[in-house]
């Protein structure tokens, strides 16, 4: 091949125009793209904002390379008929690579997780951190980077905790049968008014759910807003406690008393 | 020396001011004022971007809550009002209030913080999933004025009306104060809504703008009023 035929004095003048017309039209895409976020950043998710993103300037990519490709002389028919038989033996090829694809737009258009949530999907739970195209990626609670392929997450159960806006918390607490029930119950409930993030509506609960060997087992339920939800969950049941305690309440530990009445025929 | 803060409105600048209920005050920095404030024995302090203040304010504003900012308001009636079918009813409810304190500087007047005094609770409406946290407060039906807590709650004028052809009774009532228009003079704080009750299931409610009586003056928006979305909120799931 005869470079030095290809790459006369115009021929390097005109790509480098083209590439340097590309450079700066990427620039400008990119400030507008910084723009178009700036402007519906209240109006629009950030999840949407940034698919938006990338369609922009992948859209930008492909037209411009088109545009090259039509300016010195491809035909685009024929690279299309090439373009689609490719297609098909790629298709062939990486079917699951398609599949996270397809899985990936219906993660997009069907939206059972958002960016920022906390989920589970399979055993795995963390923070959603990325949709990509092949790809989601999760940020364990532990704080590790978790790849799921989009066609795993798309087929999984998806546990979202945080799509309801009130979740259910419930404690299960043991009295001792000598302390007074009445007074246990009404110590909780008051705790649970005074409470902000324990709702109101619907009205928390606290009933005797079990006459245990040794205790009364009681249920406390109520709900809080799904923000709220871990650190009430967390702090509230410490509070119980200490409150309990502080009333003389205790809270009983499993004993068992063993009598033996004849110790001679142990030995 | 301290200003005594025993009343909704503008005080002339000074280092300290005190209720009861809270105090704050400025102390100057090298090149800015730095704010301090204390609750419960809590104490806190930020610097300010402003290195003079000519006055402050201190309002009664919507029942925001900085660490759960909801905009729904859930009124749940000590007693619960029977409408008799195509008929009205005026009166007045409580709501909570949160407290405003607005910095007026020689360019601008500026929201620096917010206090709440009055209990904190909230409530759901609806189920779940499609429902609504709102902020939640229990108030009987007064047929006559009455003169609201001070820094605490503020007086709701209400008008319902039942344009139904059967019976209803009232329980709750739940409003989007992102609209509310609170007006108030060294003691009162007012809003007024309207209620449009159609049936068990569907019932408008919107905040409109109170009967203006001298000496009243309208609090500053925190919340900045939403274009292009309507002030009515849509009660479908009871009331």
């Amino acid at each position: 091949m005869n470079f030095s035929k290809f790459f006369t004095p115009d021929k390097i003048i005109e790509v480098s125009t083209l590439v340097i017309i590309f450079v700066l039209s990427l620039i400008v895409i990119n400030i507008l793209v910084k723009k178009i976020r700036y402007i519906l950043r209240d109006k629009v998710s950030y999840q949407t904002l940034s698919i938006l993103n990338k369609f922009i300037v992948w859209g930008f990519i492909i037209a411009y390379v088109v545009g090259v490709l039509i300016y010195f002389g491809v035909k685009i028919t024929g690279l299309l008929a090439v373009g689609g038989f490719l297609s098909i033996i790629i298709g062939l090829a990486t079917q699951k690579v398609v599949g996270n694809v397809i899985a990936g737009l219906f993660l997009i258009i069907e939206r059972p997780i958002k960016l920022g949530q906390s989920v589970r999907i399979d055993n795995i739970s963390g923070f959603v951190e990325e949709i990509r195209f092949l790809s989601t990626i999760i940020r364990s609670f532990e704080g590790e980077f978790i790849r799921i392929p989009n066609e795993q997450v798309y087929t999984s159960v998806i546990i979202n905790l945080m799509e309801n806006v009130a979740r259910r918390i419930d404690y299960l607490i043991d009295i001792k049968y000598s302390d007074n029930f009445d007074k246990a119950q009404e110590i909780i409930s008051n705790l649970l008014d005074s409470e902000p993030f324990v709702l109101a509506v619907p009205q928390p609960e606290v009933f005797a759910e079990e006459f245990a060997s040794s205790s009364v087992r009681v249920r406390i339920r109520f709900w809080s807003p799904t923000e709220k939800w871990y650190s009430t969950k967390n702090t509230l049941l410490q509070q119980i406690r200490n409150e309990l305690e502080r009333n003389g309440i205790q809270i009983p530990f499993p004993q068992m008393e063993v009598k033996i009445h004849n110790l001679k025929e142990l030995h | 020396m301290a200003t005594l803060i025993d009343k909704y409105g503008t005080f002339p600048f000074d280092w300290k001011f005190f209720n009861e209920l809270f105090s704050f005050g400025f102390k100057q920095g090298l090149n800015s004022l730095i704010y301090f404030k204390e609750i419960s024995n809590l104490v806190q302090s930020s610097f300010l971007s402003v290195n003079e203040i000519e006055s402050i304010t201190i309002q009664p504003s919507e029942p925001l809550v900085s660490d759960l900012p909801k905009t729904l308001l859930f009124l749940e009636l000590k007693e619960p009002i029977s409408l008799l079918p195509e008929s009205g009813l005026f009166g007045y409810f409580e709501f909570p209030i949160s407290i405003s304190l607005v910095i007026h500087t020689n360019k601008k007047s500026i929201p620096l913080d917010l206090f709440n005094f009055s209990s904190i609770k909230f409530a759901l409406y609806g189920n779940p999933h499609n429902g609504n946290v709102c902020r939640f407060w229990k108030t009987n039906f007064y047929h006559n004025h009455f003169t609201p807590s001070l820094f605490k709650t503020g007086l709701l004028e209400i008008e319902i009306q039942n344009t139904s052809n059967s019976l209803l009774k009232l329980n709750k009532l739940i409003l989007d104060f992102s609209y509310i228009q609170i007006f108030y003079n060294e003691t009162i704080a007012k809003a007024r809504a309207k209620v449009k009750i159609q049936s068990e299931s569907y019932c408008e409610t919107e905040f409109i703008t109170p009967t203006l009586t001298q000496g009243f003056q309208q609090s500053l928006d925190l919340i900045p009023t939403k274009i292009l979305s309507s002030s009515k909120f849509i009660m479908l799931n009871g009331i």
